[in-house]
């Protein structure tokens, strides 16, 4: 989404009326563009003194006491490992698309000013990716049941170039999420897109993730909710528009113990 | 926010003390009963622990971060609740009496709403009504009227423009 798009929707983006995959790629414009994220911080501060405007209710008295309890619960439980084990994963995502963004190998054989660009690519797709997984790493119901677990794999190209990652987080009480990061493609032919990320059971069965329409830097990072279990869908294929697997990989459950003890 | 974060009793009572009755209000307006607004309530205060480090004051005030974190709470849960009925939102026509109750900072931020309201025609103010308070789209909006979708559009950045200049009005020294 360029600025106009995005500067087309940003009074519903303050208003909250934006859903799905709008409100994402939104999202995913401000993190980069000063210029639209100072409009809509302008937007959102008209926005909130709306509430303000409504005939005001009183709440009752012991709301104060219950309210307090629980934030100092949730301070609490930081200590017991659902805070280590959200950073665990976050800074698994983020190591996982240095590699992916860098390709060691390729940062050395390049010169200063390239590899610089590249570093500084890869901090802004770390940034992105971790602003967008840790909106659900920011439940804390997630990591107070031993039910709960991650899949990490890898995502390998069938084209020239690329890699990326995934992640799955399936729970028996809840969503469950699929997030896929993929950088470095080619530039694909415009008839190439949009490209599937699709999850399968390998048994004929296959969930989208999301269609990709444009690559951001030769990359994008995919992710949905999904009502349904999703714990048996353990390859990650991507497909252009084509039909022609362009990626593929698949996702195994990691040992990151996902529990307020742990 | 770092005692929020900590969970300093002191840091989360003003907090609360605060904000909690307009988030409150929000509840029991947009959702409509006391039960769904004490449940908002202590889910916004919640969340706010949560992404306390993310609050970042150059990008805005405090009131503007907790209002929204209140508001997207709570459109949430109406989009998820189909087939509820929804009460009928009362504006205010004028800052209520309240002597001894109300904080400064509160009646303040009144005033810089009822000056944003009276701003706006009625037209408008319904319009956002419905996409603020009932959390419907700009197309939803446009496909209910009859209306082309850019016409909705339109109306709303009008809209919220008028809403941000009285404000700004309110601001200036």
């Amino acid at each position: 989404m360029n600025c106009a798009e995005t500067r087309d929707r940003l009074p519903e983006q303050a208003l909250g009326s934006t859903r799905g995959r709008e409100a994402r790629e939104i999202d995913r414009h401000i993190a980069w563009c000063a210029a639209c994220r100072k409009e809509l911080d302008e937007f959102a501060r008209a926005a909130s003194v709306l509430p303000f405007a409504l005939k005001p209710a009183s709440p009752p008295e012991d709301l104060e006491d219950r309210v307090v309890a629980g934030v100092q619960r949730l301070a609490r439980s930081r200590h017991h490992g659902a805070h280590r084990g959200r950073s665990v994963v976050v800074a698994f995502v983020a190591a996982a698309m240095a590699v992916a963004s860098l390709g060691w190998g390729m940062a050395m054989a390049h010169r200063a000013e390239s590899a610089k660009e590249q570093a500084a690519q890869a901090v802004r797709d770390q940034e992105l990716a971790i602003n967008r997984f840790s909106q659900f790493l920011d439940r804390p119901a997630f990591f107070t049941d031993p039910r709960n677990r991650i899949s990490i794999g890898t995502v390998f190209p069938l084209v020239k170039t690329g890699g990326g990652e995934a992640i799955t987080l399936t729970s028996p009480t809840r969503v469950d999420f699929a997030f896929v990061s993929v950088t470095k493609l080619p530039t694909p032919a415009p008839a190439a897109l949009p490209y599937s990320v699709v999850l399968s059971d390998g048994q004929g069965n296959e969930l989208v993730v999301d269609k990709i329409q444009k690559l951001d830097g030769g990359g994008f990072t995919a992710f949905h909710e999904f009502a349904t279990d999703i714990s048996s869908y353990t390859k990650v294929i991507v497909r252009d528009a084509n039909g022609h697997m362009i990626m593929q990989g698949s996702v195994a459950p990691s040992n990151i113990a996902l529990t307020p003890h742990s | 926010m770092e005692g929020l974060l900590a969970g300093d009793d002191d840091a989360i009572r003003a907090l609360y003390r605060r904000f909690g009755r307009p988030v409150y209000t929000v509840g029991l307006r947009l959702l409509g009963s006391r039960e769904a607004a004490d449940e908002l309530t202590q889910d916004v205060f919640l969340t706010a622990w949560r992404k306390a480090a993310r609050f970042d004051p150059a990008r805005g005030r405090l009131s503007t971060w907790l209002m929204t974190i209140a508001h997207n709470l709570a459109i949430d849960r109406l989009r998820r609740e189909t087939g509820v009925s929804r009460p009928t939102l009362v504006l205010m026509d004028e800052v209520p009496d309240a002597p001894g109750v109300d904080e400064e900072e509160a009646l303040l931020d009144r005033d810089a709403a009822l000056r944003a309201i009276s701003s706006l025609s009625d037209g408008e103010r319904r319009l956002l009504v419905r996409a603020y308070f009932r959390g419907l789209t700009a197309r939803e909006i446009a496909e209910a009227d009859g209306i082309p979708l850019g016409t909705v559009k339109t109306r709303l950045r009008a809209a919220l423009i008028k809403v941000r200049r009285a404000n700004e009005e309110k601001e200036r020294p």
